[in-house]
């Protein structure tokens, strides 16, 4: 298999886990660059492009709340899991955690 | 203007009005906080040339308006595999209906040239992609189409039993069929819809030794009409449609070995014709070719018979 072959599916297996670790990473207030580089010291590095767009549309379905806020001469937006976004990633963590034991099986396998 | 703001400037023209201003306002943050992530990570301010970099870096403009709106496509993937089929079947009715009419225009002693039959084909395949494509968007984007689903209604049952590649009717055989006897119908009936100038115009004619090949002619034809309609719904080949196609392709066969002993057009001598003289000739070669096919064809059905008579005992 070729490297960029590897690369795609290794992309796609991030891909599936990116909305859980932003709203992981939500718990406590960050605005966008901050996300991102909390996410990069984290392991999950994720390119601008997806981020900040992802970030919006959890905003617009309601899992965060944002308020900007001026600091260094400069506003920046503030986002936060909301009450929703809180349950949500109560639930999805459980997912997570389920799912990771059974791909564990199965690669003992 | 900076090239930081001509950048948000072309993102924001992109974007529909009730969300530029916000959007375009939190991708400048983002944008500022970049520049000066770069800046403490080389422990200079960032040059035109590193602003530059950032922002191809960010993607086009074009490109980083799209990823805030909703995603949106030509064709949904639930919806392709239909929409590939339709664009199958508009191309051969396109086709077909263009040779329909270069057919008419061709006997009907008209303006009928190659080049105009397929400048004329490409039109037509042109406006129907157009039109279907259309359609499949406003199935593939619109709210109100959400609950469609193509193949919501079909059965394991409805599948055709076929086992082999051969079993599958060809489309463009079908076309091919379909619009060759449809020529040839309008060809032997050509008094019913020609108009008297375009028949007293017309350098041949029927023959008298032809008057009693017209009606059983014009009748295989007919079936040979009414089967290819069949084979466009069920376009697999089972026994019974293969018992058919034989008896079909036996009486051409008979049909057009009697025609070959005949002299079939008559020709106006007092219009000049190139091939005039030997127009019965060719006629009878091209009979005797047809023949040949039909027999092919008859022993190429026998054969699949067998083919599924074994299938069927093994």
């Amino acid at each position: 298999m070729s490297e960029e072959h590897l690369e795609k599916l290794r992309q796609e297996l991030r891909r599936g886990v990116l909305v859980l670790a932003v709203l992981g990473s939500l718990k406590q207030p960050h605005y966008g660059y901050s996300l991102r580089k909390q996410l990069q010291e984290a392991g999950i590095d994720i390119d601008e492009g997806t981020l900040y767009p992802l970030v919006r549309r959890l905003a617009d379905q309601g899992l965060l709340d944002s308020e900007w806020q001026q600091g260094d001469g400069r506003e920046r937006r503030y986002y936060q899991l909301s009450a929703i976004g809180t349950g949500l990633l109560a639930s999805l963590s459980g997912e997570w955690q389920t799912l990771n034991s059974n791909i564990a099986k199965l690669l003992e396998v | 203007m900076n090239l930081i703001d001509r950048y948000i400037s072309a993102v924001a023209q992109q974007l529909p009005a009730s969300r530029r201003d916000d959007i375009a306002r939190e991708l400048k943050a983002n944008i500022l906080d970049r520049l000066e992530g770069f800046a403490e990570e080389h422990g200079r301010p960032t040059t035109p040339a590193d602003e530059s970099a950032i922002l191809r870096e960010l993607g086009h403009p074009r490109q980083v308006a799209a990823s805030y709106l909703p995603p949106r496509q030509l064709v949904s993937a639930a919806w392709f595999p239909f929409y590939t089929q339709c664009l199958i079947y508009g191309l051969a009715i396109v086709l077909l209906i263009q040779l329909l009419g270069f057919g008419v225009s061709l006997l009907g002693g008209g303006n009928a040239s190659i080049g105009g039959l397929l400048g004329g084909a490409i039109h037509s395949a042109l406006l129907m992609f157009a039109c279907v494509t259309g359609v499949f968007y406003g199935l593939s984007n619109l709210p109100e189409a959400a609950k469609i689903s193509p193949y919501c209604n079909w059965k394991p049952e409805q599948l055709p039993p076929v086992q082999h590649p051969w079993q599958r009717i060809k489309l463009e055989e079908t076309v091919n069929e379909f619009a060759s006897n449809f020529f040839l119908i309008l060809a032997l009936q050509y008094p019913l819809w020609m108009s008297a100038e375009t028949l007293a115009s017309l350098p041949v004619s029927a023959s008298p030794s032809l008057q009693p090949w017209v009606l059983p002619l014009s009748a295989w034809a007919l079936f040979a009409i009414v089967f290819s309609l069949w084979k466009f719904r069920y376009n697999y080949w089972t026994p019974s449609t293969l018992w058919i196609s034989i008896a079909q392709n036996f009486c051409g066969c008979l049909i057009a070995a009697g025609l070959a002993n005949e002299k079939i057009l008559v020709i106006n001598h007092s219009i000049p014709l190139p091939v005039a003289t030997h127009i019965n000739d060719i006629l009878y070669w091209v009979l005797i070719a047809s023949v040949c096919v039909f027999l092919f064809w008859i022993a190429r059905s026998i054969y699949w018979l067998k083919l599924l008579r074994n299938i069927k005992a093994a």
